[in-house]
């Protein structure tokens, strides 16, 4: 107790000498105040001052890459570098984030600089060939680093601007909800809500886009007040569905919306402001948000523990966009100028991701785009691994179309961080090739003892750890609260494979593939494991478990004289198997039964019994079906009781029949019954459409640590691993048994 | 079976060998007759000049050559059907030959036929001798033989030729065969009695008698002066020894001093003004005289006389550069212009760095090729400034073009690059085409008949050079075994290097951390930088003794070897002066009667003086760190044996290099012993050419023995790098510097880049606001 005691004393002391005052995850301190000052010093505004320190820097730089050191001075270099670094990202601050980026620019450049002079074999030969590849996987992760720290280097953070008091200076919105097939159930709640929407009537119309062309559609539609508009043919799916509505409608901004993408009220309001304060902005683009786990937090179990993988699209790189007026569309949730749409032709249709083509020919006229961080609609995840993979598939297949087809680097018309933006969305989806030789690298020295890098395996790891150290330092900082370490390399393993042909295909021609709806609203109704998602890589993984026992006996018997590089590629196999065990614990698919997603909510609450008895409550969460309460005494009612509820949002009170599903001490659970359309349009205002509805989203994540990361990952590795095994037992039996059943028939 | 026809065939073309072999006889016989006339003739002549002064027989000298002295490292191993070796050696100009003894050692293979083979051995192409290899001899010990030759055979440069003859068969034989061999030691000699010639006394033979590049051994040539010479005629003795070491080169060159006396022998005598020494007398003005020894019969003396310093310089240039125009007796020099200033690095001895330099101009065009199967390397000697900066480097391009004799059998030949007996690369030499089945002009531009020429980018690796170097080409012709009775010995493998051919130092800057006594050893460095010595000056007591004119002189015939200029622009200065010389390379020469200046530099010198006792001084801990991370802690920079020298304190002779504390950059090199006597010990050094291996680091004490050397001083960097190698290599060399400027990089370039983003986010936020 004394010693504990005595530590906290301590601790309490250094905190209070060092000066610093801890500042969320980090402190400020005096680098803090330093770098103020070093940023606002008069020195800069001397002209030519910024231009010749920029250049010198650059120059200088050079050296610190080009340096031939010997082993023990790189890992010297190497160690105080490292230990710069670990120091002072202990302090907040944006020029300490910059600071961060610019070292790990020196050390990773200066990595990739030794591997291309010095780490390759004169001749070409076996082990070049090996080695050649890796290089170039390795390059291709260097530029993507380099281009992402560029291009999330400063996010914009935009705000949004009031709307004029004076509505008649309201410009008239369409609302476009195209759907092709999916059940009205999914389409209603949108519909819905965009009816909702906070706009002046005269001056709001909300088209549901029926490719389906279905009747059932048509009468709702009908009976909300929304218009059906369909088409003879079905063209070029959601792009031509819209193209083809839009010489029969009329306002001057469009907001689209797919089917499942419920909008708040306030969705017009915050987004819109923007259109009449820049008179060449065409797009506001604002964040998807999902109710509903994507395949991998399912399956992971990680839902809302931490962020998935589109967050770190809408909370980091679309706003790092803005920055460089490079904001891609990305075909829901967003509002687009119609003049300025129909000057680049409509909605593209020439790649399967039309949305961010779209964006890329808008640019390219020199309009503006912006990106609006405020979530304002929500919608539900693919549901199935498989459908999941194959939205991706398609995403990547049409980067590497447009690519092909409209080449951001040489197309005409953008600014040079549009270009790099642009190239980096695209260059992102080419990972497939790159990953599959990362996880296969070391098998080729496994197997045939190639020496796929041409240098001791301490000069590797004082070469290449610094370099990886650096990176996942810097890219903790700027992307912890959008992504968490290691696991966009379970996210990137797992698709992979997937993506390496479509891409490469595409790239080899733009026609090739063909395009896939992502199902939505569906259910997985039983547990099971996706064979055919996971085969290629139980094929990878069989060969590094084979790898990994070869590995163990080079490293004892067969190359014991080279035991240093026997153990990095050891090493370098158990990651690989790590990350492979997570992806089959991807694989493993686990139910999905509910029809509705429940949404947390917290929302004051009135219960009002038959019997006249209420009782003020707070609502937990809501889905479509209906509510549940957490009461502050145990309500004595019974299952299947009527009731009525009665939900506040500020001074409006909505109020619904309802039918108690489940009473479990203070938790009342709430279902609607036989819900009326008026009931439900009012269940939708005081749910999905409120304003507020997801302020809270990026909350609940817990802020990444590299080695958390790290750790997290191992688990699920572990997890996949006992899994994979227990399925493996499993089979085995269930053959060995049907075998024996055999046996006895003969 | 051989059919009958073939039989006669084979007999036919035996026959016809035989024939041809009878022909060859026959010339060859006429050819050494003719031979042996002409030799007869030069000998009368030598004769004639040897009667007007043959010396009594008590005056005979007699040299003993072994083998080993003649070049040949390792004993001498004679192979196959006609294996031969020959020795070069040559007789002085002064002397004459008036008997000679070859005394052999040898041992030889006992499956040679004694009816057909034996060793002949023969002096400038002429049979002298004939060795029977009999059977009947103990196989076990080396077979000891002597004979005379007769004198008359001699001329000023011989050839000693060994040529075994050697068959282990009646049959067909392989001309290779390993029984074939015969060795004998290298340690077996050539005994020459010579009698002294008395040469003219005429200056047209300079540097003849003084000097014979006939003769292999060291240079000794006392120097001589009056009782109190002053450094103006020490500095011409100083320049007229840097000559004379040039000319030594390789075999070494020392100068006894001795004061007012003449020795027995040779000397050169420097005499200023009214100074005299017996008969010989300074006056007359600048004048150079080669006169006969006034006591020794035979010895001559060369007087170098002016009336004050400037003359006695003229004159002692007047035979470094003149000499070739100067005749008679006598010469007085009236005047002489000065040549003009040299220019850095451009030593007539060095390799010019500022160019790509030709084969051609190391060598002469008959040492670039070589004949036969076994054959010498071809060698290309080459100096390079110890300063060329090849950090970093892959190595010094050479453009090797060659050609070779190339036969569709000699698959396995190989042309080999060594450096100073180092591998550095192979070139196969097996690229025959087939003439009949290639057709039209490629074949013809790729072969010249069955002679292959090629090229070949070779690169040195920087690290195996030192000052001195030695390229080595190795041609090895392949011998391809037919069978039994095919196997015909056609020694008609030849192989040269193109004079076309280049080394290319150009690229390299001149930058080197000093004080290195290597270098300073090795070549001369940095004095040498300016091959006149130009820009250097040596320090010497006001009353020099002569142990300090004789390292002094010592010193000079060093940077005469090692520039191949005479070192005609040196300063010579006394201690108290140096002032006048702020801004030279300094040498400083003093013994323990005159080191004022010792005290003045205490601060400066690897040595403290603490109680009266001496110790090394011990660099500071950071340094000691430094150097044993930079690996240039030699031997350890306190090295116990030096401290125990320093107690016995009575006889310190040391080495000490340090940065000039007169002047930044410029070099200081003192060489001191308390008892002046042992200085000699310095000189030796530079004379005997042994220990220069063991002269490194920047501080040397010498005992008997050993010489010992530490790294003490602090380290200072001499000659030019453009910014970009500098900054590279300093930041390789300390990566501590390379953390703290990438971390200024870092944070500067977030600054701007902070500020530049900030700048681009409010005006994208700022749009019509």
């Amino acid at each position: 107790m004394k010693v504990k005691r005595r530590l906290a004393n301590l601790r309490a002391r250094y905190r209070w000498s060092s000066r610093s005052t801890i500042n969320g995850l980090y402190r400020y301190g005096l680098p803090n105040k330093w770098g103020d000052l070093l940023i606002d010093h008069q020195v800069w505004s001397v002209p030519g001052v910024m231009l010749l320190v920029g250049v010198a820097c650059t120059l200088l730089s050079f050296f610190i890459i080009a340096v031939p050191f010997t082993l023990w001075e790189q890992f010297l270099f190497s160690l105080a570098f490292g230990g710069l670094a670990m120091y002072i990202r202990r302090y907040v601050g944006t020029l300490v984030t910059l600071v961060l980026i610019f070292m790990s620019l020196i050390v990773s450049t200066r990595y990739i600089y030794w591997r291309l002079t010095d780490t390759f074999g004169a001749s070409f030969d076996f082990d070049m060939f090996f080695g050649v590849g890796l290089i170039f996987a390795e390059l291709y992760a260097w530029l993507v680093l380099v281009i992402g720290f560029f291009q999330t280097i400063w996010p914009l953070k935009r705000k949004p601007i009031p709307m004029p008091k004076d509505t008649s200076l309201w410009p008239s919105v369409d609302i476009f909800i195209p759907s092709y097939n999916e059940p009205l159930a999914v389409v209603r709640p949108t519909v819905i809500a965009a009816l909702a929407l906070d706009w002046p009537r005269d001056k709001l119309k909300v088209y549901i886009l029926d490719d389906g062309r279905r009747d059932e559609f048509r009468v709702f539609a009908e009976s909300v007040g929304a218009t059906h508009v369909t088409r003879t043919n079905n063209f070029h799916a959601k792009a031509g569905n819209i193209n083809a509505a839009l010489p029969n409608t009329h306002g001057e901004l469009i907001a689209i919306f797919d089917c499942d993408h419920i909008p708040t009220r306030s969705f017009l309001q915050m987004s819109v402001g923007w259109f009449l304060a820049d008179k060449k902005l065409a797009m506001v683009q604002t964040p998807h948000h999902f109710l509903s786990p994507d395949p991998f937090e399912r399956n992971l179990g990680k839902f809302r523990h931490m962020p998935n993988e589109g967050e770190l699209f809408y909370g980091l790189v679309q706003d790092g966009n803005d920055l460089w007026n490079a904001t891609f569309f990305c075909g829901s949730c967003a509002v687009i100028r119609r003049d300025r749409l129909l000057e680049v032709g409509g909605i593209a249709v020439e790649t399967v991701t039309e949305d961010a083509h779209t964006a890329l020919k808008l640019h390219r006229l020199g309009y503006n785009t912006a990106y609006l961080g405020i979530v304002q609609a929500a919608g539900l995840a693919t549901e199935s691994l498989s459908a999941h993979v194959g939205q991706r598939i398609r995403w990547a297949r049409g980067m590497a179309q447009i690519f092909r087809v409209d080449n951001p680097i040489l197309a005409k018309g953008l600014s040079w961080p549009q270009r790099l933006c642009y190239a980096n969305a695209m260059m992102h989806f080419f990972y497939g090739i790159p990953r599959i030789i990362f996880l296969t690298a070391p098998l080729s020295y496994m197997f045939f003892q190639a020496h796929v890098i041409q240098a001791s395996a301490d000069l590797i790891a004082v070469y290449a750890l610094p370099h990886l150290i650096h990176a996942n330092v810097a890219y903790s900082r700027i992307q912890g609260k959008y992504r968490h370490t290691f696991w966009a390399e379970v996210y990137e393993t797992a698709l992979a494979w997937y993506i390496m042909l479509p891409t490469t295909m595409a790239l080899i021609n733009p026609k090739l593939g063909k395009f896939n709806v992502t199902a939505k609203g569906g259910m997985v109704d039983r547990e099971y494991f996706d064979w055919q998602i996971a085969g290629p890589y139980l094929t990878i993984l069989g060969l590094n478990i084979l790898g990994l026992i070869f590995g163990f006996i080079r490293l004892f018997w067969w190359n014991s004289d080279e035991w240093g590089t026997v153990l990095l590629n050891l090493l370098w196999t158990m990651y690989n198997l790590m990350l492979l065990f997570a992806t089959l614990a991807v694989a493993f698919e686990t139910r999905q039964i509910r029809r509705h997603w429940r949404v947390n909510l917290n929302l004051p609450a009135m219960v009002r019994l038959d019997n006249g008895r209420t009782m003020t409550c707070h609502t937990e969460d809501f889905s479509e079906g209906g509510f549940a309460l957490r009461m502050p005494a145990h309500l004595d009612v019974e299952q299947g009781a009527y009731l009525h509820l009665a939900i506040f949002r500020g001074d409006r009170e909505f109020s619904f029949p309802g039918i108690v599903a489940a009473n479990e001490d203070k938790v009342l659970r709430i279902r609607f019954d036989d819900m009326q359309m008026a009931d439900y349009q009012m269940l939708v205002a005081a749910t999905f459409s409120r304003g507020d509805a997801w302020q809270e989203w990026l909350r609940e994540h817990k802020t990444d640590h590299p080695l958390t990361g790290l750790k997290e990952v191992f688990e699920i590795s572990v997890r996949g691993f006992l899994r994979f095994n227990t399925l493996l037992g499993e089979l085995t039996r269930k053959y060995y048994s049907s075998f024996k059943a055999r046996r006895k028939q003969a | 079976m051989i059919s009958k026809a073939e039989m006669k065939m084979r007999l036919r073309s035996q026959l016809g060998v035989a024939v041809t072999m009878a022909a060859l006889l026959c010339a060859m016989f006429s050819v050494s007759a003719e031979a042996k006339s002409k030799t007869h003739k030069d000998q009368t002549v030598v004769q004639l000049s040897a009667e007007e002064g043959v010396q009594p027989k008590s005056k005979l000298r007699v040299a003993n050559y072994s083998f080993k002295q003649m070049g040949a490292q390792k004993p001498i191993m004679l192979r196959g059907v006609e294996g031969s070796m020959s020795f070069p050696f040559s007789v002085r100009s002064d002397e004459v030959v008036v008997a000679a003894k070859l005394k052999l050692s040898y041992n030889y293979s006992p499956s040679m036929l004694p009816e057909l083979s034996h060793l002949m051995v023969m002096m400038n192409d002429e049979v002298i001798h004939v060795l029977a290899l009999p059977h009947d001899k103990d196989k076990g010990d080396a077979n000891r033989t002597e004979f005379d030759i007769d004198p008359r055979f001699f001329t000023d440069f011989n050839k000693l030729k060994f040529k075994l003859v050697g068959h282990y068969t009646y049959k067909c034989e392989d001309p290779m065969h390993s029984s074939l061999w015969l060795e004998f030691s290298n340690m077996g000699s050539i005994e020459l009695t010579l009698a002294p010639l008395t040469l003219e006394n005429d200056l047209k033979l300079l540097p003849l008698p003084f000097f014979d590049r006939r003769d292999n051994a060291n240079l000794n040539l006392p120097f001589v002066f009056s009782s109190n010479p002053s450094l103006g005629t020490l500095k011409a003795a100083g320049v007229t020894a840097s000559w004379f070491g040039g000319l030594a080169s390789y075999r070494g060159a020392r100068f006894p001093v001795s004061l007012d006396q003449l020795p027995e022998g040779n000397a050169v005598v420097f005499l200023q003004g009214d100074e005299h020494i017996g008969t010989l007398s300074g006056a007359g003005g600048a004048s150079v005289s080669l006169l006969s020894h006034p006591t020794v019969p035979g010895a001559k003396l060369l007087l170098v006389t002016g009336s004050n310093d400037e003359e006695m310089l003229r004159a002692a240039r007047a035979i470094t550069l003149n000499h070739k125009t100067l005749t008679g007796q006598r010469a007085a020099i009236s005047e002489s212009t000065e040549p003009p200033v040299r220019k850095p690095y451009d030593a007539p001895s060095w390799l010019p760095t500022d160019r790509a330099v030709r084969f051609g101009e190391l060598s002469n065009l008959d040492d670039l090729q070589v004949h036969g199967y076994y054959n010498e390397p071809i060698k290309l000697d080459f100096r390079i400034p110890p300063d060329l900066f090849t950090w970093r480097s892959a190595g010094i391009p050479v453009d090797l073009k060659y050609r070779y004799t190339n036969l569709p059998y000699n698959k396995s030949s190989s042309l080999n690059v060594d450096i100073n007996n180092r591998f550095v690369q192979a070139m196969a030499l097996n690229d025959y085409i087939d003439h009949d089945s290639m057709t039209g002009k490629a074949a013809a531009l790729l072969h010249d008949g069955d002679e292959a020429k090629r090229s070949e980018s070779v690169l040195i690796p920087p690290y195996q050079l030192n000052a001195r170097n030695q390229l080595q080409l190795n041609y090895y012709f392949d011998m391809t075994k037919e069978g039994e009775c095919k196997d015909n010995y056609l020694n008609n493998m030849q192989g040269s290097i193109d004079a076309d051919s280049t080394l290319d130092f150009s690229q390299f800057p001149h930058y080197a951390p000093l004080p290195d006594l290597a270098a300073f050893a090795n070549l001369g460095f940095p004095y040498t930088r300016l091959a006149d010595l130009s820009q250097s000056a040596v320090v010497l007591p006001a009353q020099p003794n002569t142990g300090e004119i004789g390292l002094y002189l010592a010193v000079m015939g060093h940077m005469g070897e090692s520039t191949g200029y005479p070192a005609l622009r040196h300063r010579l200065v006394a201690s108290a002066d140096i002032d006048q010389v702020n801004d030279d390379d300094l040498i400083v020469i003093a013994s323990s009667q005159h080191q004022d200046l010792l005290h003045k530099w205490a601060d400066y010198l690897p040595i403290v003086e603490q109680d009266g006792e001496r110790h090394v001084r011990e660099p500071n801990i950071f340094k000691r760190l430094y150097y044993r991370w930079a690996g240039q802690d030699t031997q350890g920079s306190n090295h116990p044996e030096a401290k125990l020298n320093f107690k016995g304190g009575s006889s310190l002779a040391t080495i000490m290099a340090f940065e000039s504390p007169l002047h930044a950059k410029r070099s200081a090199v003192v060489m001191y012993a308390d008892d002046a006597s042992d200085l000699g010990k310095i000189s030796d050094i530079f004379y005997s050419r042994t220990q220069i291996a063991d002269m490194q680091g920047d501080f040397i004490i010498l005992d008997n023995k050993n010489v010992v050397n530490a790294r003490v001083s602090d380290t200072y960097y001499v000659g030019d790098l453009d910014w970009y190698t500098r900054l590279r290599w300093l930041i390789t060399a300390h990566p501590l510097i390379a953390v703290l400027l990438g971390l200024l990089i870092a944070i500067l370039l977030a600054v701007l880049m902070y500020r530049m983003l900030r700048k681009i986010a409010a005006k994208r936020l700022n749009i019509q606001h």
